[in-house]
């Protein structure tokens, strides 16, 4: 088939530290290059792929001077929106595949070619369901289920769970003693219930996290407090190579979630590497974690905001009931990069054949 | 000539016809009307709860200010563009008069099109002028004036100039107003209401302003406009149509020192068609819709010293007895009617079919 994968173009791809969507274009991109498929990948100039890569900026949006101006970056966007267009009238593919979600949306039923476009981030944004809802006909693909629970209304297609490239993460039988924190340090990912509830469990608790400038004031008046470099360490963002050791050597990760995160790509990464995840039950932790198995899935907070912390704390204590071979096996099974491009592969022929009659 | 089949395409931002002040809904609904009685076969693209004479079409029931919809919010209008692009299908041309997004989906069409340019781009929009760039050469624009035109960033290939027309019957002509001066506009800096206050100030006239206040010029208004306001200087609020062209007859003069080139003042070609004559500062159209000294006064926007020709201003309204009423009527009359606007439009909807 030919294939347009549009990306964002926020970040290069592959991203070389924090950018789940893009990370997940490029092992799409690749694999069905390898799988023989001819694919157009409109991505920042910067990017590396084995799939023709056509330039829709120069660089990434982020090290562009002029996208720390939101007003810029927003007409950037809408620039990127022209080249695109311009572009997918000129390749007459088989099938385009966005990844920059909503933007495209106005602009999908125009073209001639298929368009299919992944969710990629919480649909319970009023801004999002009142665009979506708009165009609720074009086909979405949820990456998980429980991401379509704030708007069921929309035509999805499939749920195709992201992958990860299983060679990039090392599986390891016999982690060191501390619990894992990993990604953003935010109210959402519950950074400090993590803390807390390592305090209470009485184990140490490693944070591998970046701070966006949003979350500053977070930091600084909730978790710096906390942070005593013995019990409670802070090692800042980390790139691959470290974040493959961090992750091996936990003992488990730790995840009390505050939001309804559509698809933690993080747990994958974890499972992966044989660590077990302790998460809450919110957004699409239940598909990804199967509770006593590869980990706990703990019932979140009561909405009256009464934090009792008991249920997961026990379940850190109990960690070690926990055979890290299936948390591997999971991964393996479920979510490789193969995996998604086959379900990839399968639904582009499915929507390329409907088309054709 | 053959009747042709048009797609009038209107924004949605505010209802049609107008409540109360918005340009542009103005026009669309005048064109719209005004083809249909000539014969021609119209839909108009708008909102559901448009009132035309035009067959309607629309995707949103209401226009996106009665919904709330804040300005930043550009969905909406894609939404609609979407839409309208999807159903140009069978028309001889379709004539936008929404913004530039619209080229965003210009190559899903085969529909010859029209825009009218009733925003004007400034230099500084660069990546719109990039997008646009691409079609300059296959586009065909309408400007609202020469200058707009003239100062247009990009020069594209078919362009035509159309003043905007406005309804005589609804302005009509007064001979004797009464002693105040007016200045109509939105509460804009650059709209030149300050220099309006001041210049009535020195001259020591009693000066009405009307016009709406958006919600992102309160602070504006509260701060440089408040403070002046007096028995003599006073604020009305906005206006309907009908009690807009009554304080507009019995005004002495329209006191406009706009400090941006205005691509067209509806305002001033309103208020001469009640017979009332025009101050207003050098920029844009003024010198165009003006014509200096006989239907009021064009000042240059700087005196010699380069300072803001306020004294200018001052010796306009002194000499504003000078200016024949019946002359700013007549002048209205010649360019500034809806019959004529329409007809101008109908002789480049014909020179384009004539092209393809």
């Amino acid at each position: 088939m030919r294939i347009a994968i549009i990306s964002t173009l926020e970040e290069q791809v592959p991203p070389p530290k924090y950018g789940g969507i893009e990370l997940v274009v490029a092992n799409l991109a690749n694999l069905l290059v390898e799988r023989g498929h001819k694919i157009y990948l409109l991505a920042s100039g910067d990017s590396f792929t084995k799939a023709e890569l056509i330039p829709i900026f120069p660089r990434a949006l982020r090290k562009e001077s002029e996208a720390n101006n939101l007003d810029l970056r927003e007409q950037l966007k809408y620039l990127s929106i022209a080249r695109i267009i311009e572009t997918l009238k000129k390749l007459r593919v088989d099938i385009i595949h966005s990844h920059i979600g909503w933007r495209m949306a106005p602009f999908v039923s125009h073209l001639k070619s298929p368009t299919v476009i992944t969710l990629h981030g919480p649909l319970n944004v009023p801004k999002i369901q009142y665009i979506y809802r708009m165009f609720p006909d074009i086909p979405y693909v949820s990456i998980s289920n429980a991401q379509r629970k704030y708007l069921p209304e929309l035509n999805y297609v499939a749920t195709i769970y992201n992958g990860i490239n299983l060679s990039q993460f090392d599986f390891n039988l016999h982690p060191k003693d501390y619990f894992a924190f990993l990604g953003r340090i935010s109210p959402e990912k519950g950074t400090w219930e993590a803390i807390v509830a390592a305090k209470k469990a009485k184990v140490k608790l490693k944070i591998a996290a970046k701070i966006d400038m949003v979350d500053k004031e977070y930091f600084e008046n909730k978790i710096k407090p906390l942070i005593d470099g013995k019990q409670i360490k802070f090692i800042g963002e980390i790139g691959p190579e470290e974040k493959k050791l961090f992750l091996k050597n936990a003992k488990a990760l730790l995840a009390p979630i505050q939001w309804e995160e559509p698809f933690g790509l993080y747990f994958i990464e974890a499972m992966a590497s044989g660590t077990p995840v302790i998460a809450f039950k919110r957004g699409s932790v239940p598909e990804i974690v199967v509770d006593g198995k590869t980990g706990f899935v703990i019932k979140p907070f009561d909405k009256n905001k009464k934090t009792n912390f008991k249920d997961f704390v026990e379940a850190i204590k109990k960690i070690n009931q926990i055979d890290r071979q299936q948390c591997r096996k999971r991964v393996e099974k479920h979510f490789t990069s193969e995996k998604m491009v086959e379900n990839y592969e399968k639904l582009f022929y499915k929507l390329t054949k409907k088309n054709n009659f | 000539m053959k009747k042709i089949k048009i797609a009038q395409i209107a924004p949605i931002w505010y209802p049609l016809p107008p409540k109360k002040y918005a340009g542009v809904e103005r026009i669309v609904t005048a064109l719209t009307n005004g083809l249909v009685e000539k014969g021609h076969k119209v839909t108009l693209f708008a909102t559901g709860n448009t009132k035309t004479k035009a067959q309607l079409k629309f995707i949103r029931k209401k226009s996106l200010t009665e919904d709330k919809i804040p300005w930043a919010d550009v969905f909406g209008e894609l939404y609609h563009l979407s839409f309208v692009f999807k159903n140009l299908k069978n028309y001889d041309i379709a004539h936008f008069h929404t913004d530039l997004k619209t080229i965003l989906f210009q190559d899903f069409t085969k529909t010859p099109t029209l825009y009218t340019i009733h925003h004007p781009l400034d230099k500084n929009q660069t990546i719109q002028i990039e997008i646009l760039k691409k079609y300059q050469n296959k586009l065909n624009f309408c400007f609202l004036s020469k200058s707009a035109k003239k100062l247009y960033p990009l020069k594209i290939k078919n362009s035509w100039v159309v003043y905007n027309g406005i309804d005589l019957n609804n302005f009509s002509f007064n001979p004797s107003p009464k002693d105040y001066l007016l200045w109509v506009g939105r509460i804009e800096p650059y709209k030149g209401v300050e220099n309006a206050i001041l210049a009535a100030k020195i001259a020591r006239r009693k000066l009405f302003l009307l016009g709406k206040i958006d919600k992102e010029r309160e602070g504006y208004f509260e701060k440089k406009i408040k403070p002046h306001l007096s028995e003599k200087i006073k604020y009305l609020g906005e206006f309907d149509q009908k009690k807009l062209s009554k304080i507009y007859q019995e005004a002495q003069a329209f006191l406009y020192p706009i400090e941006w080139p205005e691509p067209f003042g509806l305002v001033m070609a309103e208020a001469q068609a009640c017979g009332t004559p025009v101050i207003v500062f050098n920029q844009g159209s003024a010198s165009e819709l003006v014509i200096h000294g006989k239907t009021g006064f064009v000042v240059p926007f700087l005196n010699e010293k380069g300072e803001k020709n306020i004294q200018g201003l001052v010796e306009a309204i002194k000499n504003i007895s000078s200016i024949k009423r019946e002359d700013c009527r007549k002048h209205a009359e010649e360019k500034f009617s809806i019959k004529s606007m329409i007809e101008n439009y109908e002789k480049i909807y014909y020179e384009i079919l004539a092209k393809n």
